[in-house]
């Protein structure tokens, strides 16, 4: 089921599209989860700019896939899974970060392992639905692209979160910054729209609001670093590696979102990064045993993001 | 508001359902032939101290006592992430004394606390407690250009001060000699005046 | 030949009376002029509004064009501003009398183009009521800070390396029998001129500042424009992030500014008939010094372009083939030729007509220089750095609306400031050309019949 309506993509000033809140957006996500049949209608659900409106979501849909449950066996994990999509429908905490509980001091970091990936894009749709992006602001972009032997991959970039960014040095007012864990934000209030970030950023990570943001449901708070929702025209934004989630013990937006597993979540303190199949792995070790790379590690950003190649592929050409 | 609770209400229906059916398998794993499965650590020798390398030993015997070969066992650390409680950072095969034995380095910065698991049968251990927290592996490389960098934003605030005063002293000095129209120069002067009786 | 006139007073007369009929009779071409250029301004002010409100897509920019028009025109605006630098200051300091009757107009029109580029800044960023925290916020280690304050330092400069002659030429001005010393321009002058006496004392102190600031203005100029190239050069992009960028603006600039105000001072030679005191020579000698500096540019662009083709890494390649083979070739090519080469020839080959020669050289030079800092922002700024797919910059109107007002506003607010400040340095013109005729190529009619004319 798609969560929104036809709209043509690309036209200057087009009109916002109506936007379901996130906890009936976790419901339809979880009954197309339960879709067995990956040719249905509806089950792709790429962002795309095709025209053809669907129908909304019907409660005859939801008994029916109830009953195919019953049919089949689920197994242990994949219900885990269910239990916390259905715990998580509700609306996700926004923006008061002084409520949220403190806890160890964490250093973030994420594995992307490629060979998992399949560019589905689902990851890129929970982002920018989660976030009221508009189609164009891709924070977490998929990449098609080809290897040295003519075969194609897929990578996601999201921001690299860098040790060393060169986006917050060549802020003209500091509104990039980063914080103590290791993520950078940017402070939408203070940002004056040079986009001297964008072209500093060698990820091409960064997405600038040229025009009105789309409008948001009512949010309980104000948008800030940590949620910058709705967005203000003329600043920039990007990939917040989801703060206002993980504050709260949750997993990024597109952590959950991919159905591979492909995307893992990580402290490199606590050692330990998890993706959204309920896998949770050693960090170091996986990187060592995988022989993770990052990507233009040559420029000495060193990034906090780490990929699994696996098809003897450069990344990024 | 209807609509919300309408939402809800799907949630809890599905929820209950998928849970029900997701817990049989959970429920299944329960019950778990008996056995005993006992840890141990001990810091290597000459390994850098208690952040350095340990040695972990597992013993798995079955109902009967004897120990058990062959049994894959895995080490599980304590952590604390995202609703993650316990994570693999170790295994290894038991022999024919039933004893897994392998190396560990503590690299997550939470205390050390660690069980070990069988994995065919799942009976677990008590938790060892290695007493240390980890040293994460990552390190910061340091500012290479040190002093220069440093230096630096001095420097330029330095120049532009020094240029500023040089334009600010070039016009003051051709002011100062071409005098003001003694007609802007009065009203000043009657105004420092004023001021002065005022004070008095 | 003989001379028009044997005596330094009538010479001074004629100076003076150049230098004001702008003052007082501008001539019938002023208000129709004035207000052209003043439409095509206001047409750029209400873009501009136009463009805050819809938001900046509105001007052509997407995440994959997130630089274009609007900063090559904050770089060329502030580019042509150097020929005041380079005419005042440089031939100041290396004594050339020749500069004497072009001093004011490079200084007003460095000033004035300055003024104009920076405004620029305002147009292209998305938060326009925000740029005060720049001063309050100001991180040091961004180039764009280093931008505020040179840029701001050197407009300072140039407000006092413009006033201070002025002095003596307001001075002049409020006891020079007739309307300069009446009414309004009265009080204006004996303002500017403070108490200017023309002693020997405070002659010598306006000279000493004037040579400090003119030796200072110079690595300003050299400052500001480098650093204006640093926030190119300080990112890692394929075509930008080159250690030539300093020179390479700095030197473009210059070549632009005085291209400039070869086409500034003829035209306003023709329109306020300076032709006694600017002659061909004069142009022709700005003329040279312009064809040095196409040769030391199109020497940087062929450095810059050698490197990448021959070892640059595969994005440094794709930029120098999308420049001299790909979308961009034909843009390139025309800057080269018309641009640089053309220029070149049309001075440095002698014949006859120099003048024209040398200023149709200097339009082709100040167009061609801004379709080379076009060339220098969009290749690089569309080039993908992750994946093969380049972006693109659409041309909408706001852009082509808001550089057409803002190459409008450079006459406008030259025709403006000199309604109230002479056109030619009056007082440095006495004190340089002294004894010295006027120029020996003057036919004796033109200067006679010139000199007798009123005013």
């Amino acid at each position: 089921m798609r969560l929104t309506e036809a709209v043509a993509c690309g036209t200057p000033g087009w009109r916002a599209r109506p936007v379901r809140a996130p906890w009936e957006q976790r419901i339809v996500q979880l009954e197309e989860a339960l879709t067995l049949d990956p040719t249905a209608p509806g089950a792709d659900t790429m962002a795309g700019c095709d025209n053809v409106p669907r129908p909304p979501v019907s409660r005859r849909r939801v008994l029916q896939t109830a009953a195919a449950i019953g049919v089949t066996a689920v197994v242990g994990p994949l219900a885990e899974r269910f239990v916390q999509l259905a715990d998580a429908a509700e609306p996700h905490p926004v923006a008061d970060m002084s409520a949220a509980p403190a806890g160890p001091t964490r250093r973030w970091a994420m594995v992307i392992d490629l060979r998992r990936c399949d560019g589905c894009g689902q990851c890129t749709d929970a982002c920018q639905a989660n976030h009221y992006l508009r189609p164009e602001q891709t924070w977490l972009k998929v990449y098609e692209l080809t290897d040295a032997s003519g075969n194609t991959y897929f990578m996601p970039r999201p921001c690299m979160q860098c040790e060393n960014p060169p986006c917050v040095r060549v802020c003209p007012v500091g509104a990039s910054f980063q914080t103590d864990e290791g993520v950078v934000l940017v402070d939408q209030t203070k940002c004056i729209g040079c986009r001297m970030c964008m072209a500093a950023c060698p990820y091409e990570a960064r997405y600038f609001n040229w025009a009105d943001p789309q409008p948001v449901p009512r949010l309980p708070t104000a948008p800030s670093p940590e949620f910058p929702a709705p967005q203000q025209k003329g600043t920039v934004g990007k990939c917040i590696f989801c703060v206002h989630q993980t504050r709260y013990g949750k997993l990024p937006f597109c952590v959950e979102g991919c159905p591979m597993g492909a995307i893992y979540i990580g402290d490199l303190n606590e050692d330990v990064a998890a993706n959204g199949v309920g896998e949770s792995v050693r960090l170091s070790t996986f990187l060592k045993d995988n022989d993770a790379i990052r990507f233009k590690e040559e420029l000495g950003t060193r990034p906090r993001v780490y990929y699994i190649a696996g098809h003897g592929q450069d990344l990024g050409y | 508001m209807a609509r919300r609770t309408r939402v809800i209400g799907r949630a809890a229906a599905t929820t209950l359902l998928v849970a029900g059916l997701g817990l049989f398998p959970a429920s299944a794993l329960a019950d778990s032939p008996p056995g005993s499965l006992t840890v141990q650590a001990e810091p290597a020798p000459a390994s850098g101290g208690q952040a350095g390398t340990w040695t972990l030993e597992a013993r798995l015997t079955d109902a009967g006592n004897h120990p058990l070969n062959g049994q894959t066992v895995e080490f599980l650390l304590g952590v604390d992430f995202l609703g993650i409680h316990q994570v693999v950072v170790a295994s290894a095969v038991t022999d024919a004394s039933g004893t897994a034995t392998t190396a560990y380095r503590p690299t997550s910065s939470s205390e050390q606390s660690l069980v070990a698991r069988a994995v065919d049968s799942g009976i677990t251990s008590l938790p060892v407690d290695l007493g240390v927290r980890g040293v994460p592996t990552v390190v910061a490389p340091t500012n290479q250009l040190g002093l220069v960098s440093a230096l630096a934003g001095p420097g330029a605030i330095g120049l532009a001060l020094v240029v500023w005063a040089l334009l600010a002293g070039a016009l003051l000095s051709v002011l100062r000699v071409i005098a003001w129209p003694r007609r802007l120069v009065w009203p000043a002067h009657r105004a420092g005046q004023a001021v002065g009786e005022l004070l008095e | 030949m003989d001379t028009p006139t044997g005596s330094a007073e009538a010479r001074a007369r004629a100076i003076r009376s150049a230098a004001v009929r702008p003052i007082l009779a501008p001539g019938r071409f002023y208000w129709p002029a004035v207000l052209g250029l003043g439409a095509l301004v206001l047409l750029a002010v209400a873009a501009y509004g136009y463009q805050v409100v819809s938001g900046l897509w509105v001007a052509g920019y997407s995440d994959r064009a997130f630089w274009g028009v609007y900063e090559a025109d904050l770089v060329a605006f502030i580019g042509v501003s150097y020929g005041g630098a380079l005419v005042s200051a440089i031939l100041r300091v290396t004594n050339a009398r020749w500069r004497a009757p072009l001093t004011r107009i490079a200084e007003t029109t460095a000033l004035v183009s300055l003024l104009v580029g920076a405004s620029f800044a305002i147009v292209h960023v998305g938060r326009p009521e925000r740029l005060w925290e720049i001063v309050a916020f100001g991180n040091l280690s961004s180039p764009i800070v280093w931008d505020f304050y040179a840029v701001l330092t050197y407009l300072v400069a140039t407000v006092i390396f413009l006033y201070l002659p002025l002095i003596a030429d307001a001075a002049i001005l409020r006891t020079e029998p007739g309307p300069t010393s009446s009414g309004l321009r009265r009080h204006l002058y004996r303002l500017l001129a403070l108490g200017w006496t023309g002693s020997t004392a405070q002659r010598r102190r306006l000279e000493s500042a004037i040579g400090l600031i003119a030796i200072l203005i110079i690595p300003l100029a050299i400052s500001v424009h480098s650093v204006l190239s640093y926030a190119f050069s300080m990112t890692t992009r394929a075509g930008w992030h080159s250690t030539i960028f300093g020179p390479y603006f700095v030197v473009g600039a210059i070549y632009s500014g005085v291209a400039l105000v070869i086409v500034v001072v003829a035209a306003l030679r023709r329109a306020y008939r300076l032709e006694l005191f600017i002659t061909p020579r004069h142009l022709v000698l700005l003329g040279r010094l312009m064809v040095a500096l196409a040769l030391g540019y199109l020497y940087f662009t062929f450095s810059e372009t050698l490197t990448g083709a021959y070892s640059g890494t595969t994005e440094d390649l794709s930029i120098v083939t999308t420049l001299l083979a790909g979308p961009y070739a034909p843009l390139f090519w025309l800057f080269v030729v018309a641009g640089v080469i053309v220029p070149i020839a049309l001075v440095a080959v002698p014949g006859r007509r120099a003048l024209e020669r040398v200023v149709a050289a200097a339009v082709l030079a100040v167009v061609g220089m801004w379709l080379k800092r076009l060339l220098i922002v969009l290749p690089s700024a569309t080039s993908p750095l992750v994946g093969q797919d380049w972006g693109s910059f659409q041309f909408t109107w706001v852009p082509i609306v808001i550089t057409l007002g803002a190459t409008a506003a450079i006459p406008l607010g030259l025709l403006v400031l000199f309604r109230f400040i002479p056109i030619l340095a009056i007082d440095e013109m006495e004190h340089l050309m002294g004894s010295e005729a006027p120029a020996a190529e003057t036919p004796k009619k033109e200067a006679e019949a010139w000199l007798a004319e009123p005013g």
